[in-house]
């Protein structure tokens, strides 16, 4: 990262954790109609055994976002919103919408949008609504199961049925480039997908079917062999969140070109005193279907973990992974095929606000 | 012994009927030229994003009160049966991914009483003792 961006993150990361520890923790508000909000996170990450997301046994901070977040009522029936985001991985990332509800099911949004994929894709980055400082193994950059944002529009049909609700977002696009794999050049274009949230008349259940499928075309850089196809993939998840107890799961399946891959986890958390939220997860992932039993391309994890919220606004957090394989590890191509260790820990801490 | 018991029981008594006056003591107000049903499963909804519009289709103004406030509490956890970290996180998300506008933020009584009065589609909640004939009490 270049200097005079480190420079200018760690003043605003500054300037925005002093505003939620002095309690000044509300939105701005720009008139009548503009608001700003905002969110980020400082981690720290060590990793025993293989290096992964910048970690290895002398660890890294290298664990930052910082968003500012803009929204705007234009008219009774559209608003207009906007993100400014800054990862230390993936640098500045601009998305941003305007919406028109034609009724009070059905709404239109277009521009650059996160993509609604299961319980934390449009939340990835903002750790103070999660329960763990690192997402579930679907969600990481490397496993390149969802996409961060896509250009393009979209259509939610909300219908209450009383006691319970159905929620349906339809979107057509092109993906918002992922990390950039320096053997394989990849573009992805016409990006069409779906979900369909449930909030059965059981206080706290929810369930969730999401897909998409997108055109592929990937360049092998040192071969220059090049293929064409399809990314396909489909997800299921299921939640119950009531009183203190909070359950998630979430399973996927997808399709690159050939190549099959899956994963899923399981999450429970209880908050105690509105403070502590103690949590565990078992997460799984297999990069190749056909190669599940190589370590090399599955990773099995338990992680158990805490969080404290301070205050409103501030969180911290400490969690361990204990780690079986190291199929992102190698995807993500900081550990070579068949060179990683099979067994291998990476604990994360992190501070996270909201305002 | 006995006095002893009748203490507690006498203790619990109080601490029972001050907090159903307190629960009581709070009000769902809107317009008075709202003619619209509303029932306290609408206004879970309309505070927690997921109604947007009355039912006649005009657009929702929900005001809320600061986070300080201690009505702010009670409404969250009388009303809607959540937090007021449940419901930070919940307008957070909303925020966050673009999907609703969280309600707007007036204090005290008087100032809630004043917007909802000038606005047939504004909603808000004020202590019962702060209600007049300028608004329309919905939900106690």
């Amino acid at each position: 990262m270049h200097t005079i961006y480190k420079r200018i993150l760690v003043t605003v990361s500054a300037v925005l954790l002093t505003i939620g520890i002095c309690g000044i923790a509300i939105a701005v508000e720009l008139g009548d109609r503009v608001e700003v909000h905002g969110y980020g996170h400082q981690g720290y990450l060590q990793a025993t055994g293989n290096k992964y997301l910048d970690a290895d046994s002398s660890g890294t901070f290298n664990f930052t976002a910082v968003a500012l977040v803009f929204t705007a009522k234009l008219t009774d029936k559209s608003n207009a919103w906007a993100q400014v985001h800054y990862t230390a991985q993936d640098g500045t990332i601009i998305n941003w919408s305007v919406d028109y509800q034609f009724t009070n099911e059905l709404k239109a949004i277009a521009g650059q949008l996160k993509q609604p994929l299961g319980f934390y894709n449009e939340i990835h980055d903002a750790k103070f609504l999660h329960f763990s400082t690192i997402a579930p193994l679907l969600y990481h950059d490397a496993a390149e199961m969802a996409f961060e944002a896509f250009r393009g529009v979209s259509a939610v049909y909300d219908q209450d049925f009383g006691a319970s609700s159905l929620s349906v977002d339809g979107y057509f696009g092109g993906p918002v480039a992922m990390e950039e794999d320096a053997d394989m050049s990849t573009t992805n274009k016409n990006l069409l997908g779906g979900r369909i949230t449930y909030n059965t008349p059981v206080e706290g259940l929810k369930f969730m079917v999401a897909g998409y499928t997108v055109q592929v075309e990937q360049t092998d850089n040192s071969t220059m062999v090049e293929e064409k196809g399809h990314h396909n993939m489909t997800m299921i998840s299921a939640g119950y969140a009531v009183n203190n107890l909070d359950l998630k799961a979430e399973y996927v399946r997808d399709k690159i070109l050939e190549n099959k891959r899956e994963s899923y986890y399981i999450q429970a958390g209880y908050t105690i005193a509105d403070k502590f939220l103690p949590f565990v997860r078992y997460d799984y992932i297999t990069t190749d279907r056909t190669m599940k039993d190589d370590p090399s391309f599955y990773q099995k994890e338990i992680v158990i973990g805490s969080s404290y919220k301070l205050t409103n606004n501030i969180a911290l957090r400490v969690e361990n992974h204990f780690n079986r394989g190291y199929a992102l590890p190698v995807a993500s191509g900081e550990v070579d095929e068949g060179k990683g260790k099979k067994n291998w820990n990476m604990i994360a801490t992190s501070v996270s606000f909201i305002f | 012994m006995k006095i002893s018991i009748c203490c507690i029981i006498t203790v619990f008594m109080i601490a029972a009927l001050s907090m159903s006056v307190l629960a009581g003591d709070l009000v769902v107000i809107v317009n008075k030229d709202n003619n619209n049903a509303v029932d306290k499963a609408l206004v879970v909804k309309i505070y927690t994003g997921a109604t947007k519009n009355w039912p006649d289709g005009s657009p929702i103004l929900a005001i809320d009160q600061s986070e300080e406030s201690p009505i702010r509490e009670e409404f969250n956890a009388g009303i809607l049966g959540k937090t007021i970290a449940n419901m930070k996180a919940l307008w957070a998300q909303n925020i966050f991914t673009g999907k609703a506008l969280p309600p707007k933020i007036a204090n005290p009584d008087l100032e809630v009483k004043k917007i909802v009065s000038a606005n047939k589609n504004a909603i808000g909640y004020i202590k019962a003792s702060s209600v007049d004939d300028t608004v329309k009490v919905v939900v106690k």
